[in-house]
């Protein structure tokens, strides 16, 4: 029988880095463009990547983020530095990358069954951007993945809007991601490490047409 | 020998069919599913390749599948719903031995 439930040591985790700015041959620029034009005509590479799908579901959340800036912040782009945008799209890019194969348990010596770390950082990603006031940059799962029951550390670096709790909200990020992992791995999460990188945005509320704070 | 590619559609078929299943990738690189629905015309052939993959080796049948899985379900739960759902097709049983059955969550939209 071919051998137990271990990752392919070949896999696309060990080779995605001959092309670091691209996700199954089309770069982020691409990806964005794509969803600009509502996904039409169908490309069916991209349709068919996995690691595409969870970057433009990222992308997706990140621009419904970024419309919530306040124009004048944008009137300033001249004199800010928008250096944190570029990296979190840079960070879906990496995230959303298959990675690792984490194996799942099932009685059956026939079964093979995984989830992939792009799954998972995807899965991290999307629930640490529900959390209102936070955008997350970067996801990153460290330890040994291959072996069930090992304990791994989550490291995610996140922004948040200006004059925000940062202890509250990087327990609340905790939380949430925590809670999403629970449910749909078998990973034993030792730590959620979040360290909160960027401080750049202010939020806009339409009930007083001011920033805030 | 088992028909595979027959096999194979059956179970596309099947594990579409399972809930909390929301997308079914190609376990093939693109491009060589691409040069064998090319090949497909050529022969005229109108089969599409199939999303679930399936071989026969020395050891017995190996069957692979790749999904994407709804976030209202837990995607261990459904891998290994998956993995009942081709196990018990009625087929896979007939085509016994089996070497090993592969699902892999390759997204959790």
């Amino acid at each position: 029988m071919t051998p137990p439930n271990m990752p392919d040591a070949t896999s696309d985790w060990y080779l995605s880095d001959n092309e670091p700015g691209h996700l199954d041959g089309h770069t982020i620029e691409e990806l964005n463009d794509y969803l600009d034009r509502g996904r039409v005509p169908a490309n069916l590479s991209i349709d068919t990547s996995p690691a595409c799908q969870i970057a433009l579901a990222s992308l997706e959340r990140l621009s419904s983020a970024m419309s919530s800036l306040l124009q004048d912040e944008a009137d300033r782009a001249d004199v800010r530095d928008d250096s944190w945008v570029t990296a979190i799209m840079d960070g879906i890019v990496r995230d959303a990358r298959s990675g690792r194969d984490i194996p799942l348990e099932h009685p059956s010596p026939h079964a093979r069954l995984f989830v992939t770390e792009g799954a998972v950082r995807g899965l991290v990603r999307a629930a640490g951007d529900t959390v209102a006031n936070l955008i997350v940059g970067r996801c990153r799962l460290d330890g040994d993945l291959a072996t069930p029951g090992a304990p791994i550390t989550i490291a995610i670096n996140a922004s948040i809007y200006r004059g925000e709790s940062i202890p509250a909200l990087a327990e609340q990020l905790r939380q949430t991601v925590a809670a999403a992992l629970s449910a749909h791995t078998e990973l034993t999460i030792a730590a959620i490490d979040v360290t909160i990188q960027n401080i750049y945005l202010t939020r806009h509320d339409p009930e007083i047409g001011q920033d805030t704070p | 020998m088992t028909d595979t590619t027959a096999l194979a559609a059956d179970l596309e078929t099947a594990v579409r069919a399972v809930p909390g299943v929301s997308t079914l990738y190609p376990t093939a690189p693109l491009l060589a599913t691409i040069v064998g629905a090319v090949v497909d015309a050529i022969t005229t052939r109108t089969v599409s390749p199939p999303l679930v993959s399936v071989s026969n080796g020395h050891a017995g049948l190996s069957v692979s599948a790749r999904i994407g899985v709804a976030d209202t379900k837990s995607a261990a739960s459904v891998s290994r719903l998956v993995y009942d759902t081709i196990a018990a097709n009625p087929a896979i049983r007939a085509a016994e031995p089996i070497d090993t059955i592969s699902v892999t969550v390759a997204s959790i939209d």
